[in-house]
């Protein structure tokens, strides 16, 4: 593990081989996101089916926070209903902006996977970076296909 | 060697036990002490709004404000200080330029000529023009080193042409624009030339009859002066056909239920109560910059750039974003597989201050096919040790990322 806790293997290790890093066409869900302080962009694709996640994945370019962030969003969130999936999201950023959150509806194998970003907290400027493919699912699962979020 | 770093009260403060290294003049330069003092002075004992009260502080504090347009007069060797306005920034000074110009001499299908090494600042504003006035904006391409192609302004302009609106120098290359040349060809065909001197006032020779310009917009707060305080040079001709910019107080000659007349000069620019204090702090800053002198500047920080940019180049994974042959005290990089929000957020681990993202330049970072860069930029403060921390930073990044 790095001295800069931020930087765990498991975040170095999701950011170079991200999981389900590729698009999806057709899907039923999509989004691009964008964080115009850097530039970073994350594009997210699912196919939800009866209200199930059955499919997710993502594409875009970024810091490994990002990436990293993205990469373990498709497998936490994989199969999970939407209902899940967004109560999931709003206490992953909550998480990541030091507030009170649960993850309850986790095993602890994920459990431990969405910790590894709790040391964000201590970083307020790199905030963005670890929550932008969050918001940017929600924002997909809000809307109809093909929107553009700007964070 | 310039052995100034005493002078700056933030270097006694240390970042995460470490010493500041810090290598963003270009996004904010740090203060001396005697601007500081020199701000708290001023609100302590000497403070009243300026032309307004007849009272004897009033009087003072105002001849303190239009001491410090002199002192900038000479410090960009303008005509008349009667054209020097005081804004908010210069992003402001530019976004005045591009509305007084825009309104009044830009119709539909006439063109600006803009460079792709903008800031967004310079090019925004103009881009509201585009809007508003259905007009067209042209961009002198930049090679892949980021040197700006002059030669190809002359088949971009036509006789729809109303303005050339050029950076001084580029806050993410560091190119030096050679603004002599773009307007000898500007005033072939009678184009004005607004100059983004944001970056260049700090560092490279401002005067304006070498220059030539017809605007030339910076900032205080990059030339080790307060923020909140932008300024304007406007060549004379223009201060009188521009209409004013923002309406309020100060500005106006006289009001009635019917009419209003404005104020003439570079006092139809200053609507309601200025950055006072700022503006009178600032002429500390000039003297700061003058006593050291602009070329002994210019030499000092040049040296410094080319040892920090041999060193680098001795690292493989150090990637340069440009290589311009004239470049100022600014250059950007990335390392081979690393972001530069992770490198900088790294850095900071080391008390090292960078900036990383497209440094509000997406058309630069487009150009040179990259998403976002790593910048490096010195001020007199900064020395060779800076630069061994750099040196060291960026391999920690590396150890970090192996």
């Amino acid at each position: 593990m790095s001295e800069i806790g931020i930087y765990q293997q498991t975040i170095l290790e999701h950011s170079k081989n991200p999981l389900n890093f590729k698009s999806l066409n057709p899907c039923t869900h999509q989004a691009n996101g964008n964080n115009p302080l850097c530039g970073d962009k994350v594009e997210i694709f699912s196919n939800i089916k009866n209200d199930i996640n059955n499919e997710i994945c993502f594409q875009g370019s970024g810091c490994a926070i990002s990436i990293a962030s993205a990469s373990i969003l498709t497998k936490v969130l994989h199969k999970r209903s939407v209902v899940d999936c967004k109560i999931i999201i709003e206490n992953f950023v909550k998480m990541i902006e030091n507030k009170e959150f649960n993850f309850d509806l986790l095993d602890n194998e994920k459990k431990k996977l969405l910790m590894t970003f709790s040391e964000l907290q201590k970083f307020p400027m790199r905030t963005k970076c670890a929550t932008m493919s969050w918001s940017t699912f929600k924002y997909a699962l809000n809307h109809d296909n093909n929107t553009f979020l700007n964070l | 060697m310039i052995d100034v770093k005493k002078q700056f009260p933030i270097f006694e403060k240390k970042i995460k036990g470490k010493n500041l290294t810090y290598l963003d003049s270009a996004n904010s330069s740090q203060k001396p002490k005697s601007v500081i003092d020199k701000m708290n002075d001023f609100y302590s004992y000497e403070f009243a709004n300026v032309g307004r009260g007849i009272y004897q502080l009033a009087s003072n504090a105002s001849e303190k404000y239009e001491n410090t347009r002199q002192e900038l007069k000479k410090f960009i060797n303008c005509k008349d200080d009667g054209e020097i306005v005081f804004t908010k920034n210069s992003t402001e000074s530019l976004n005045l330029i591009a509305h007084c110009f825009g309104e009044k001499f830009i119709n539909e299908g006439d063109e600006i000529i803009s460079t792709e090494l903008e800031h967004h600042a310079n090019y925004v504003p103009w881009h509201f023009i585009r809007k508003n006035k259905k007009a067209v904006i042209k961009f002198i391409p930049v090679d892949d080193d980021g040197n700006l192609l002059i030669d190809k302004l002359s088949e971009l302009i036509t006789d729809k042409t109303k303005i050339i609106a050029v950076t001084h120098m580029s806050n993410v290359t560091g190119t030096i624009v050679d603004i002599k040349k773009i307007k000898e060809i500007a005033d072939k065909h009678n184009i004005p030339v607004c100059v983004d001197g944001t970056q260049g006032a700090a560092h490279l020779k401002t005067d304006m009859q070498e220059l030539g310009c017809d605007f030339y917009a910076f900032s205080a707060h990059k030339m080790y002066g307060p923020t909140g305080l932008g300024l304007l040079y406007v060549k004379y001709k223009w201060l009188e056909a521009f209409d004013p910019f923002i309406g309020g107080g100060g500005m106006i000659d006289f009001v009635s239920k019917d009419d209003v007349a404005y104020a003439k000069g570079v006092w139809k620019f200053e609507a309601g109560t200025m950055p006072t204090a700022e503006v009178v702090a600032l002429k500390e800053s000039i003297n700061f910059i003058n006593q050291i002198g602009k070329e002994k500047i210019y030499k000092y920080e040049d040296e410094l750039k080319n040892f920090a940019i041999e060193k680098l180049r001795k690292n493989n994974a150090v990637e340069f974003v440009g290589f311009p042959k004239e470049q100022g005290s600014v250059f950007s990089f990335n390392i081979k597989n690393i972001h530069s929000h992770d490198v900088s957020t790294i850095f900071d681990q080391e008390g090292v201050a960078v900036r990383g993202g497209h440094h509000c330049c997406q058309i630069l970072h487009d150009r040179l096919n990259v998403n976002s860069s790593v910048r490096v930029s010195f001020g007199v403060y900064n020395n060779k040790d800076d630069i061994l921390v750099l040196d060291e930073a960026i391999k920690k990044c590396q150890k970090i990322f192996s």
